[in-house]
């Protein structure tokens, strides 16, 4: 257990906690408070990072340098607001403004402003108000007032933090609490020039970096340069071929730009601006980060020759919205035959699906997916082959891989379900012998058929919480001329439905 | 001048690959195995011509009526034929295609992509490209009408690609040519269910069908071989004959 939200956290459960005593905490409380569903979420410290990095780049409005704290696994974004805060009315003003945008965008924020990075650091983590909220942690926490160390005052500020403060390993913390250090102050009593040689370089260093007697460099997070490129006709053009030729020109230019940062296109958004104010927008996406220009032409004339232009074309807008490193793989003349078929195979099928997915349609080139429901229509899940040109994150691939392998079916047999499952269950007329009896005759797409063997009832029920209730007796049946179908009868109302075919 | 010397580099290196080959025995423009593979069941992989399924091959499944078994008879195949690398194209105009019942077979979704086109014309034009990609293992589809041309270039792409192309289509286009390399006819036989004791199971018996070889490019047709689809497990086996009349006799000491 990494993280835990409040009301994890009122039932006992601490980050640290094996995964398995978490669980069955929250079970036991979830009983006692109705509204906390337990969600498990697996820790993906890359996704965080990633994270945090587009967070940093988005606070590019407050300062030009907002970077990461320097951390394995970082958790703070510093800000260098050095000659920034008069735009915003005041170092007080910039440091609330930071931490009501993030409230509006549902993040709490605790954050300092000091002299040094240090400072700033250890307050945000350490000063009472923050920590009182931090046990508390409730859902009613919105937004915690900033607190700024006035110039020069960073010592002062330091002084009753605890020692842990000054970011130091767990380890060295312990070390120094052992030794009645508990506090900033209390290291600070010691003479400066002994704190290397007693407690090592790194104990010196950050209290320096605290107290301002060595400068600490921010490393700043820069979002990427857009790739993008622009068309503008003298007059306005209708012609496809004259369309599609200058799209060929401005994905060059892209190419051009990425060839020399090692990088492809994974999305692309081209733009086209007709007369009359109005424009047209086509996305494609590739599975793999695409340098190869012909193959990006390809997929945006697949779109182009299934859209109508509500106008003559004025200009062209093209930016290459998600990159990607492209995958070398060197070249051997002695390589196997088979290993440089594998390859090019791959490449070749990657190709196929982009080109499927944009001629016929993302949600027309899908993936399948089982889930473990009783209810036969939802047995399985559909998934586009391309998420728009995105690949899915770490997290949801990891989710799905649990969902598929959750829903292999355990002790089914084979025949047990029909290959063509029709859509919308079909309403048949059947006859039995007896009432809730199985079906000897029925009717199905102008032919009488005759069952000769039948196989069931396999009673298939769903629960009244997931709405309508479904409660069917399903027959698998065998005609005279020896076709296979799957029939069911309503529980309730009697009815016949034939909803599969073994085909 | 650096791309004029990379051409050059790429020109060499061909070269030396292509006599690399020749030396290997392979001869150019082989990109994969060319030999057939196993059915997984002796009588079948006998009943198709050069000793089982052979890669670039287009197939055509003929039943008479829907519900006949030839869909799962080719699942059970592509199941076999999947163990080597590769995508399975399904092209399902009807939205009708279950993966559930496929899932026993023991096919990995992660190698099957489901293609739904909403015209004709997408059909033949999804087909065409899968077979031709070589990423591709095979592609299954069920396909009523389709004109000369069409066929024929579903074939040479399918001979392009090296891969399995399955059409299921229905017995009524029996009468029409094909460019298929092989057709195949699927009935179900009387007598359909076996003893419960042959597969012990609350689903017990099994589905008898007849394949039939109706037309093949290279080989002799005719061919027919009974088979049997077990309900529990998905197996395939050949129909056990029924004992010969006298033999029964004579154990009976008549």
């Amino acid at each position: 257990m990494v993280l835990a939200s409040g009301c994890a956290v009122r039932q006992g459960v601490v980050p640290g906690l094996p995964l398995a005593e978490a669980r069955a905490l929250l079970e036991r409380g979830s009983s006692r408070e109705a509204r906390c569903v337990p969600h498990f979420e697996q820790h993906d410290p890359a996704a965080d990072l990633d994270q945090l990095r587009e967070l940093a780049a988005s606070c590019q409005r407050y300062s030009p340098l907002v970077g990461l704290e320097e951390d394995p696994e970082p958790q703070s974004l510093l800000f260098d607001v050095t000659g920034c805060a008069h735009l915003f009315g005041g170092e007080e003003k910039l440091a609330r403004q930071i931490v009501r945008d993030f409230g509006k965008s549902g993040l709490v924020a605790c954050m300092a402003l000091a002299d040094t990075v240090g400072a700033a650091w250890g307050v945000a983590h350490f000063e009472k108000h923050f920590l009182q909220a931090a046990a508390r942690i409730t859902g009613a926490v919105s937004e915690l007032l900033p607190v700024v160390v006035p110039p020069g005052r960073q010592q002062a500020a330091l002084h009753p933090l605890p020692i842990a403060a000054l970011r130091l390993p767990a380890a060295v913390v312990e070390t120094l609490q052992e030794l009645d250090l508990g506090t900033i102050g209390r290291l600070r009593a010691l003479p400066r020039d002994t704190l290397a040689p007693r407690f090592g370089a790194g104990v010196a260093r950050r209290f320096d970096q605290a107290g301002g007697f060595i400068p600490e460099v921010i490393v700043p997070v820069r979002p990427a340069e857009p790739v993008s490129a622009e068309w503008s006709f003298s007059e306005p053009v209708s012609d496809r071929h004259a369309l599609a030729a200058i799209l060929r020109i401005l994905l060059d230019q892209l190419a051009t730009v990425l060839v020399a940062r090692q990088q492809g296109i994974q999305r692309l958004e081209c733009r086209l601006l007709c007369t009359g104010r109005r424009s047209i927008d086509l996305v494609v996406g590739s599975l793999r980060p695409q340098a190869a220009a012909a193959h990006l032409e390809e997929l945006l004339n697949l779109r182009l020759e299934r859209t109508a232009l509500p106008g003559e074309v004025l200009r062209i807008q093209m930016q290459a919205t998600s990159l990607g490193p492209i995958e070398f793989h060197q070249e051997s003349l002695f390589e196997e035959i088979e290993k440089t078929g594998q390859h090019d195979a791959e490449r070749e099928l990657a190709t196929l699906l982009d080109r499927l997915s944009h001629r016929l349609g993302t949600r027309r080139v899908l993936k399948a997916r089982l889930v473990p429901d009783p209810q036969p229509e939802c047995a399985s899940r559909w998934e586009p082959v391309l998420q728009a040109g995105e690949k899915p994150p770490a997290r949801k691939a990891a989710a799905i891989a649990k969902d598929s392998a959750a829903g292999q079916p355990g002790n089914l047999p084979a025949a047990a379900r029909p290959l063509w499952l029709s859509p919308q269950p079909e309403p048949i007329a059947v006859v039995s012998l007896v009432p809730d009896g199985p079906p000897i005759r029925f009717s199905w797409d102008g032919h009488d058929q005759v069952v000769r063997h039948f196989w069931g009832p396999e009673r298939i029920e769903t629960g009244w919480w997931r709405g309508p209730q479904v409660g069917r007796d399903y027959y698998r049946v065998e005609t005279a001329t020896g076709q296979r179908f799957w029939l069911f009868r309503r529980q309730n109302e009697g009815t016949w439905f034939l909803h599969g075919v073994f085909e | 001048m650096s791309s004029v010397a990379t051409d050059f580099q790429q020109e060499n290196l061909r070269e030396l690959r292509e006599r690399l080959g020749r030396m290997a025995g392979r001869s150019d423009g082989q990109r994969r195995r060319l030999t057939a593979s196993d059915t997984g069941i002796a009588a079948l992989t006998n009943l198709f011509p050069g000793g089982g399924l052979r890669p670039g091959s287009l197939l055509e499944w003929l039943s008479a009526e829907r519900g006949s078994g030839a869909g799962g008879l080719v699942w059970r195949l592509l199941g076999h034929v999947m163990r080597a690398a590769g995508m399975l194209v399904v092209v399902d105009p009807g939205r009708g295609f279950y993966p559930p019942a496929v899932a026993p077979l023991g096919i990995d979704f992660e190698r099957v992509t489901v293609v739904r086109p909403g015209s004709r014309a997408d059909v033949l034009w999804t087909l065409e490209q899968a077979l031709r990609c070589a990423g591709v293992s095979g592609v299954v589809c069920p396909l009523e009408q389709v004109n000369d041309r069409e066929f024929r270039r579903l074939q040479l792409a399918a001979e392009a690609g090296d891969n399995f192309g399955m059409l299921l289509r229905p017995s009524r286009m029996c009468g029409r040519s094909s460019w298929a390399d092989l057709r195949l006819e699927v009935s179900p036989l009387s007598g359909n269910v076996s003893e419960p004791g042959d597969c012990p199971h609350f689903v017990s018996g099994g589905r008898r069908l007849r394949v039939e070889l109706l037309h093949c490019r290279q080989g002799t047709a005719g061919g027919v071989v009974d088979l049997e689809l077990c309900d529990a497990t998905g197996d395939l086996r050949v129909v056990p004959p029924l004992a010969a009349a006298t033999a029964v006799r004579r154990a009976a000491g008549a």
